[in-house]
């Protein structure tokens, strides 16, 4: 086999598998079928394809915040706030809350632990929590503004210290 | 895909990719070191990184946490993006570049930008592979002319990395738009509407736009054109082919100017590289060859491979 018949094999072969790919998200039995074949070398190649990017904006507004609370009362946003923290650190603390946040109560222990050991020495806090609220975001047209409506608590991780003479509420 | 090109389109996009590869590792730094750092998020009990089915990952090799780790992990990115980019060794070095960014990625919570970063590392990679991303301007091909003089090599390519990569970029493209189409908020005009009330990724209150339907309408609508046919479509053809691009551009950083991404716009940006030609690179390669390498003009201008 010449060289130029082995190099237009192998990219037949890799464009197959793309295509395949691209087609895999639309859950047709073929489509699912043809990519069990490719995706043994669409993952060991990170070739995975995987382009939704805004494919469904979501019908609400969340908004994380990281708060340590301290004996004396006093609040701190140990990570910044979300509109101040790197973004990778937000769009990570945003995937806690996605699907079922039980899933991700092992990374959120961990985020929890994180910010209380990085606490000044002596001075621990009373609590630690991520939390997520979340703001309808009415149909476009609806008499109801998004200004109008309220932020509800959507889920919240929480790690407590065992309460100590003289803490605050 | 076998008729001969020009190698510089190519060339040139691995020159910045290897750049553009510095800056990302030099960024990564962060979120690797608070997942995998000394104070790290392992350390606390996160199952972090985790594994992805064949997949490999050096992360998964290295004694975590650790800050040392990260830091040697972030210094073999930069200096492999580097020696991409100054194409030395580039067979071994773009291995290595695409093995760590695919090992960055799955151990980061990536986005789709990430995914490009891999995608586009493979694809150099290969090309680098079969010789052809090393073609000129590289020391690899430095070394080469001193060993055989300058004679020894043609100064055209086959066409097929250029291709495998652009066909890359009109998939990403068009399937973004398919399954965007696909949905409901897409296809009714609707999307824009949700997404300028995500307060935490806006960088400016677009929300007022809601009084406009007709205007958020035209945005979304917009969006699908370009993504299902002006891009895919039109940048095949030599004329409109600038305009795509500038297009292209001004759909990617409006999005960038209005909403808190982080990297797609820049990976973008030198993805359209490989969109460009021979007729639009020279003058600027030529003028920054001269610029710093003053006594060669000469042979910029004859030789185009060897220098």
């Amino acid at each position: 086999m010449t060289r130029k018949k082995l190099v237009s094999l192998l990219l037949f072969a890799h464009l197959f598998a793309i295509a395949v790919a691209n087609f895999a998200p639309m859950g047709t039995p073929t489509a699912h079928r043809l990519y069990r074949l490719v995706a043994p070398y669409v993952h060991l190649t990170g070739q995975s394809q995987n382009w939704s990017m805004y494919q469904r904006p979501k019908p609400f507004d969340a908004r994380i915040e990281v708060v340590s609370v301290h004996h004396d009362g006093h609040r701190e946003h140990p990570l910044g706030t979300a509109d101040g923290m790197p973004l990778r650190r937000l769009y990570f603390l945003e995937s806690l809350f996605a699907g079922r946040p039980a899933h991700q109560q092992p990374v959120a222990d961990a985020v929890l632990r994180r910010v209380e050991a990085q606490s000044p020495d002596g001075d621990t806090p009373r609590m630690v929590q991520i939390s997520c609220i979340i703001r309808d975001t009415p149909p476009p047209g609806s008499a109801a503004s998004i200004a109008s409506q309220q932020y509800k608590p959507y889920h919240t991780f929480t790690l407590r210290q065992m309460p100590q003479p003289g803490d605050l509420p | 895909m076998f008729e001969p090109v020009s190698p510089l389109p190519l060339v040139v996009l691995r020159i910045v990719f290897g750049a553009y590869g510095f800056v990302y590792f030099l960024r990564l730094r962060e979120p690797l070191t608070f997942a995998y750092g000394d104070q790290g998020l392992v350390r606390f009990g996160a199952d972090l990184p985790r594994p992805i089915d064949l997949q490999f990952n050096l992360l998964t090799w290295l004694p975590l946490p650790s800050d040392l780790a990260v830091g040697i992990f972030v210094a073999a990115g930069c200096l492999s993006a580097v020696l991409v980019m100054i194409g030395l060794w580039v067979r071994v070095t773009g291995v290595v570049l695409w093995l760590l960014s695919l090992s960055a990625v799955a151990s980061i919570h990536s986005n789709s930008g990430d995914a490009i970063v891999v995608v586009l590392a493979f694809l150099l990679m290969l090309a680098g592979l079969a010789g052809h991303s090393g073609a000129c301007l590289s020391l690899d091909a430095r070394q080469r002319v001193r060993r055989r003089g300058p004679v020894a090599r043609t100064n055209q390519i086959p066409a097929w990395p250029v291709r495998l990569l652009q066909l890359q970029l009109i998939a990403i493209y068009f399937f973004t738009g398919v399954y965007k189409a696909m949905n409901v908020v897409w296809n009714q005009g609707e999307a824009m509407h949700y997404v300028f009330a995500q307060s935490s990724w806006s960088r400016m209150d677009l929300t007022w736009l809601d009084s406009y339907p007709s205007a958020l309408a035209a945005l979304t609508f917009g969006v699908l054109l370009f993504e299902l046919l002006v891009f895919p479509v039109v940048v095949w053809f030599r004329r409109s082919r600038l305009a795509v691009l500038a297009l292209g551009l001004l759909f990617h950083y409006g999005i960038a100017m209005t909403m808190k991404v982080f990297i797609f716009h820049e990976i973008m940006t030198v993805y359209y590289i490989c969109f460009l030609e021979e007729r639009h690179l020279r003058p600027i390669v030529d003028r920054l060859i001269r610029r710093f390498q003053p006594g060669a003009r000469r042979r910029v201008t004859q030789n185009a491979v060897v220098d």
